[in-house]
């Protein structure tokens, strides 16, 4: 696939951190340090490439938070497979973000 | 800094992002806010550089799908071509009685002097020279590097009669439609210019990624201008910010083609 190995470092980067759990933009943001001016647009980026994809929060569970509802994101299949190459072309990637307790599920 | 201002920065940023995705961009902006503890000025300002992707992505969009593709550019000028001879077709039976050989041949004439006093003008106000292209081991062969000559050809051929058909529509009703021949031919030929010096001479696409080389400052002893790739990894393109005596004119050079797998 053309896409996998277009892959920037930085966006393999955030793929990563969303497929390790972190799947909201500031909690991206805290995990890899990157500033807020690169993460979000790197999202739009990966979101317009369907490598992932995001949902709004139930309004219901968020007023239970007492907190406003967020937009998650997860990874995609074929993300999957983008950072699956991402990670032979930069080894170390995989293990920059240990997985996140909840983020799997 | 008060909450209330970052929402107001995040307000101000709201008005770069396009109208349809403001109110959801917002909503999602003001939510993360609500997360971050130390440092919200700073997560604040990135989001002008969000709305301003998001804008800027939204347009080059829109100019993707008209003239970023060679095909697209090419069926636009024919489509363009076709439309005002669509236009200049009724008033046909107004021109044709004129059309007699010698009306013909002072036709002809007129047509040929607008279209040289454009060359003209053309060559006073504007370089001809589309840039240096020299081949190195990297250059691909060389029909495909007369390809770019040949998208020239059939662009010129396009564009000539587009402002001839509206000369002729407009001439029977409109006295000076030969002046507007003659802007037509001056402004079509210098877009014509612009958007061949913008394209990779390999897949013919707009070159990209904008990059400042340089400050006019250090122009004495270092290089100042812009440069571009092809996303394809095709090369990239120098653009001196001033003519020099050792680089006056845009200069492409052809890339690895491994390029093509470390480009964005």
């Amino acid at each position: 696939m053309a896409s996998e190995s277009k892959l920037s470092h930085t966006a393999a980067m955030i793929l990563q951190a969303i497929d390790a759990g972190r799947v909201y933009g500031f909690s991206v943001m805290e995990e890899t340090g990157l500033p807020s001016g690169t993460v979000y647009p790197a999202l739009r980026r990966l979101e317009r490439d369907r490598l992932i994809r995001s949902q709004w929060e139930s309004q219901t569970v968020a007023d239970a938070g007492q907190r406003p509802a967020r937009k998650y994101y997860r990874i995609t299949r074929s993300g999957k497979l983008t950072l699956a190459a991402s990670q032979k072309r930069y080894p170390l990637l995989v293990r920059l973000f240990p997985v996140h307790a909840g983020g799997k599920a | 800094m008060p909450r209330g201002l970052h929402i107001a920065m995040l307000r101000n940023a709201a008005l770069l992002v396009p109208a349809p995705k403001r109110a959801e961009w917002f909503a999602e902006w003001k939510a993360e806010l609500w997360y971050v503890e130390r440092g919200a000025t700073t997560f604040c300002l990135g989001s002008f550089r969000d709305a301003l992707w998001l804008r800027s992505n939204s347009l080059s969009a829109r100019r993707t799908f008209s003239l970023e593709s060679p095909l697209r550019c090419v069926l636009l000028l024919a489509g363009l071509a076709a439309l005002v001879l669509a236009l200049a077709l009724p008033f046909r039976a107004l021109w044709l009685p004129s059309w007699s050989p010698p009306g013909t041949e002072q036709f002809v004439l007129g047509f040929v002097r607008i279209y040289l006093l454009s060359l003209l003008v053309l060559l006073t106000l504007n370089p001809l020279a589309l840039g240096e292209y020299p081949a190195n081991r990297y250059a691909p062969s060389l029909i495909i590097r007369l390809r770019r000559w040949a998208f020239l050809a059939i662009k010129i051929v396009l564009l000539v009669p587009i402002p001839l058909f509206v000369c002729v529509a407009l001439g029977s009703m409109f006295p000076p439609a030969p002046w507007i021949m003659l802007l037509g031919w001056i402004s079509g030929f210098r877009w014509l210019l612009a958007d061949q010096r913008r394209r990779c001479p390999v897949c013919l696409h707009f070159l990209s990624h904008p990059t400042r080389i340089g400050s006019p400052s250090q122009s004495i002893l270092g290089s100042y201008g812009t440069e571009l790739i092809c996303t394809r990894g095709h090369g990239s393109l120098y653009v001196p910010g001033a003519p020099t005596s050792w680089s006056s004119k845009q200069r492409w050079q052809y890339l690895d083609p491994t390029w093509s797998s470390r480009l964005p």
